[in-house]
């Protein structure tokens, strides 16, 4: 239903990215990508049910998996009388075809849009007329639908989920209705606002080479004009396979209970195989790249600055994790104090690793750790830049004092004890599910903290010296003005033509 | 800081303690099987409904006359104060002083800078921070629980020991200037802007954005007078929510803000919304979408018996997502993706406010379909089922809303300040379940009249202009050129 959307902030993204370090992380180095794991996943050659209960765990976490291939996480929590569902697919906007951008987010709507045996409108109906609250999202590597419900309706929204995987019931008036809803939606989040594609968009179509990482997945308007029932089908059947999804139910449940009802819902679903996922891998960067926009509605300049993220899973991708943190995040962090209370270039720095759109858990390929704020006009970018280089030369040559990682790792649990006592569990639910989905370990979420804690000051100044070199990294100025017409197609995709 | 786009409204959050009744509220259509297909499935039953288990609140008074309220509540370690001081427009020397001053708080204490303050809350697990709209200061800190004492003293250098640095505060001023020129560029933030200064016009409220020479007339003397003069005990209701050791808090408290100054009395002035048909129309030439707002005056919180009612009525209309209102312009017509009504209050007024950002070509069309399901609403009642599963939907969304430190704080804040009772927090799923069919239509009819209505219209004017003109109902009130 919704794409995450994002305006321009500066105390609500520093506030903001605490969390998304508490909700993102993986310990898990040399896990198979699940993606590449897919095919071979045949119900024949299906492991019996396993089963994984963490020692002494932040979450009680029971992992098993249907024949079919469906991955389960059950992460039971009677605290409030809520559970939380949510199925997530392995397949985010990168892999959409060519000439239909922003494809994996307009088939997320049309999920929505009714089952062989939930009408239109039927889904949502009985979902909030129970009391419950429900969205999807698409994401890099994942398209989510989720929901929050009074925990007595449990079996009822997993017979729900399992309809809609099983089939969609579209006709041409429902694919009409939602091409103008996304349309409209593109329209409202980035051609009528000031800042509109400001780096979430245009970072990644700056900094990346493979077009399936760097095109505009919010999508060109003439290519979700274009989309076609029978597209939407194939899509289906390429992607929304049980062997390519995992199911996350958490909060006030009983495990075996809620356990039978998976096996009876879910397990009736077909398995497949997932289709041909394309080639994603990024070639590496060896020089600098600036890029130019200009933004009709903006009216004063902006400027973002990215860096390529060491692998996944990599000692170096936790140290980068500690590096975010370091930088921005807080009233105390590095940029910050630079940017904001010294020099005065602007109120706030936002981004972080994978910024707006998740954080350094919830993908699986190559990332970006973005930097951005708006400025004046009196101040040059190359100014900001200078001084951003005294920040980040710092961390490249000297040593963090411990103390400053201590506060970094204490805030870290102190998020982790929020996710896990929200109310909806939404960001133990990306956790979860991104675990189980990329690495086949949901269970560590309850090893973030040592993961982390492994981070040494010498690692720190290792990866900066690696990965903060200006030859990784890109620089997006945003100039106000220009001729951009408010209803051009995408904005965002002029920033290709500097690539 | 906090602009003052559209005044602070806090929603009538609320609800209770028996959670949603195990009714279907529209179990798919069981099976009137057709001819090839197979009879559809209908979804299992759901089982029985577990309530939420409210805390035990306790509220407590210091000598100096500051309120202090204890809520045990929650399955992890971490606590959250909060404390609101009355404090606000009413008592601004110059519009802007206490957004300035509210600023100038978070750039350090104690004769600690601001990044020492910083590192200290992180310590803690938390940041520190304050922040201000119409009528209150919130300064706020959230930790592990073991460090609850220490972040109230943290807390209370914040709130009464801050620098107030001069140093600082050109800084600040061109923050501000800079977010006012992006506000100013923002559709939504002009739509808000426009609605406040026609439906509050008269009272303080209504001003709107800051203006640049307002901005520059402010001082750091206006600023250090007024946290000196305006912020006391006497305004101040601190709220402590989470896993706490409440005699080590007690203790704390009393330490950190016992000889806290009392302070003025708080200054209280209800606004009274505008209540006849006002369309404004702000260009935005070339604009894809119009921004819409389509507001209407309520009573005050403090004296209108219908407000939970109303809430339930502005959800069958617009407040959620199977709502008339986004079914039909959303999923029916698809002009729009994101429509919402809300029933907001704030002292003295509420507000009925519908807000939509709709495709340029079909302004007028989308303004024609809202004034139908208003009609329709308030001329006929809703059927039992629809109007069941709002109600279920209101429970279910009170359970996640207060099963939260902040969701705990922000309804009982929201009583408090209205002069409201704390029972409705027990009471609202009861309120809400009792709202019959007529009711609805009834309130509908009797406070969604477009001729009482404040309609703001942002967007490519040259477009829409001749579509507003032949909406009936706004058509005589259309600026013209």
């Amino acid at each position: 239903m919704m794409m995450r959307l994002f305006r321009l902030g500066g105390r609500a993204a520093l506030l903001a990215s605490v969390a998304v370090l508490a909700a993102c992380a993986s310990p898990n180095a040399n896990a198979p990508r699940t993606v590449a794991a897919a095919p071979t996943e045949t119900a024949a050659s299906k492991p019996p049910a396993t089963h994984r209960v963490a020692s002494k765990p932040l979450v009680n976490v029971v992992y098993r998996k249907l024949e079919n291939g469906l991955k389960v996480v059950l992460a039971p929590d009677p605290s409030v009388p809520t559970a939380t569902v949510g199925v997530y697919y392995g397949v985010g906007w990168r892999v959409e075809p060519k000439d239909r951008t922003g494809y994996a987010h307009l088939f997320e709507h049309l999920m929505f849009q009714g089952s062989a045996n939930l009408p239109k409108g039927e889904f949502m109906k009985l979902i909030e007329g129970n009391g419950g609250a429900l969205n999807g999202s698409t994401r890099w590597d994942y398209t989510n639908y989720y929901e929050v419900v009074p925990s007595h309706l449990t079996e009822t929204v997993l017979w729900a989920e399992a309809d809609r995987m099983k089939s969609l019931a579209l006709t041409p008036e429902m694919l009409k209705n939602q091409q103008d809803v996304v349309i409209n939606e593109v329209k409202v989040n980035v051609l009528n606002q000031p800042y509109g594609g400001f780096m979430w968009l245009d970072m990644p179509q700056a900094a990346f080479t493979n077009w399936y990482n760097a095109h505009n997945f919010y999508g060109d308007l003439d290519h979700l004009q274009a989309a076609t029932l029978p597209e939407a089908e194939a899509f289906r059947q390429q992607y929304y396979a049980p062997g390519n999804a995992a199911l996350v139910i958490a909060g006030d449940i009983d495990v075996e209970k809620t356990w039978a009802w998976v096996q009876k819902y879910f397990g009736t679903v077909q398995a497949r195989e997932t289709g041909q996922m394309p080639d994603i891998s990024e070639p590496a960067q060896t020089e600098e790249k600036t890029v130019h926009r200009t933004d009709a509605l903006a009216p004063r300049p902006a400027l973002a600055f990215a860096y390529q993220v060491p692998p996944r899973g990599t000692p170096e991708w936790y140290a980068f994790g500690m590096i975010e943190s370091l930088l921005q995040g807080g009233d105390d962090a590095r940029l910050t104090q630079k940017l904001v209370r010294e020099k005065g270039y602007t109120d706030g720095v936002m981004g972080g690793i994978n910024p707006f759109l998740g954080g350094m858990f919830t993908y699986n390929g190559p990332m970006l750790m973005t930097f951005g704020l708006v400025h004046d006009a009196s101040i040059e970018p190359n100014a900001i830049m200078t001084d951003v280089d005294v920040v980040i030369e710092q961390l490249r040559t000297e040593l963090v004092p411990q103390d400053e990682l201590n506060r970094i790792l204490t805030r870290l649990r102190s998020g982790l004890y929020d996710m896990v006592g929200s109310s909806t569990r939404f960001s133990l639910m990306d956790l979860l599910a991104s675990s189980a989905l990329f690495d086949d370990d949901p269970a560590q979420v309850n090893r973030l903290e040592q993961g982390f804690a492994a981070v040494t000051p010498e690692l720190i100044r290792e990866t900066a010296a690696k990965y903060l070199a200006r030859t990784n990294r890109t620089v997006l100025i945003l100039e106000p003005g220009g001729a951009a017409p408010a209803d051009a197609p995408a904005p965002a995709a002029a920033a290709s033509e500097a690539k | 800081m906090t602009m003052r786009l559209i005044p602070s409204i806090a929603l009538a959050a609320a609800l209770v303690a028996t959670a949603a009744h195990p009714l279907l509220a529209q179990p798919a259509q069981t099976a009137t099987p057709q001819a090839q297909a197979p009879a559809r499935e209908t979804p299992p039953p759901p089982g029985e409904p577990r309530d939420l288990k409210l805390p035990a609140i306790e509220t407590y008074q210091l000598a100096n006359g500051m309120q202090v309220t204890m809520i045990p509540f929650g399955s992890v370690p971490k606590v959250t104060l909060s404390l609101r001081i009355r404090a606000g427009v009413f008592d601004e020397s110059k519009y802007g002083v206490s957004d300035f001053t509210s600023a100038l708080m978070n750039e350090g204490a104690a004769g600690q800078s601001a990044v020492a303050i910083a590192q200290k809350a992180g310590d803690m697990g938390g940041s520190v921070g304050v922040g201000n709209g119409q009528e209150f200061f919130s300064a706020g800190i959230s930790v592990l629980s073991e460090f609850g004492p220490q972040a109230t003293n943290l807390l209370a250098d914040v709130v009464r020991r801050p620098n107030l640095p001069e140093s600082e505060l050109p800084r600040i001023k061109q923050d501000v200037l800079r977010n006012l020129a992006i506000s100013r560029t923002n559709p939504q933030s002009l739509a808000g802007d426009a609605f406040t200064k026609t439906f509050l016009a008269g009272h303080p409220f209504g001003h709107g954005l800051i203006t640049e020479a307002e901005v520059a007339a402010i001082t750091v003397d206006d600023i250090r007078r007024f946290h000196a003069e305006k912020l006391g005990a006497k305004r101040a209701h601190l709220y402590v929510a989470g896993q706490f050791d409440a005699a080590a808090m007690r203790k704390a408290i009393e330490a950190a803000f016992g000889d806290w100054q009392q302070g003025p009395d708080p200054i209280i002035k209800p606004a009274t919304p505008a209540s006849k048909l006002n369309v404004v129309l702000v260009d935005r030439p070339k604009a894809p979408q119009s921004t819409i707002y389509v507001g209407a005056p309520l009573p005050g919180p403090e004296t209108f018996a219908e407000r939970v009612p109303m809430s339930v009525a502005n959800d069958v209309l617009g407040g959620s997502f199977t709502s008339r209102i986004t079914m039909n312009l959303r999923e029916d017509k698809g002009y729009t993706y994101s429509p919402s009504s809300s029933a907001g209050f704030g002292t003295g007024y509420g507000q009925w406010v519908l807000a939509a950002d709709v495709t340029s070509a079909h302004t007028g069309d989308s303004l024609r379909e809202v004034f139908k399901e208003i009609r329709l609403l308030g001329s006929e009642p809703p059927a039992k089922a629809e109007l069941e599963a709002k109600q279920n939907g209101l429970a279910g969304m009170w359970v996640l809303r207060t099963a939260t430190r902040s969701g705990l704080i922000s309804s009982l804040s929201f009583y408090d300040t209205h002069g409201l009772p704390r029972s409705e927090l027990q009471e609202y799923v009861g309120k809400v379940r009792a709202v019959t069919p007529q009711e609805v239509s009834t309130l509908i009819g009797q406070y969604l009249k477009p001729q009482t209505m404040t309609i703001v219209i942002v967007g490519d004017l040259e477009t829409v202009r001749p579509q507003l003109k032949k909406v009936p109902e706004i058509a005589s009130s259309v600026p013209s050129l």
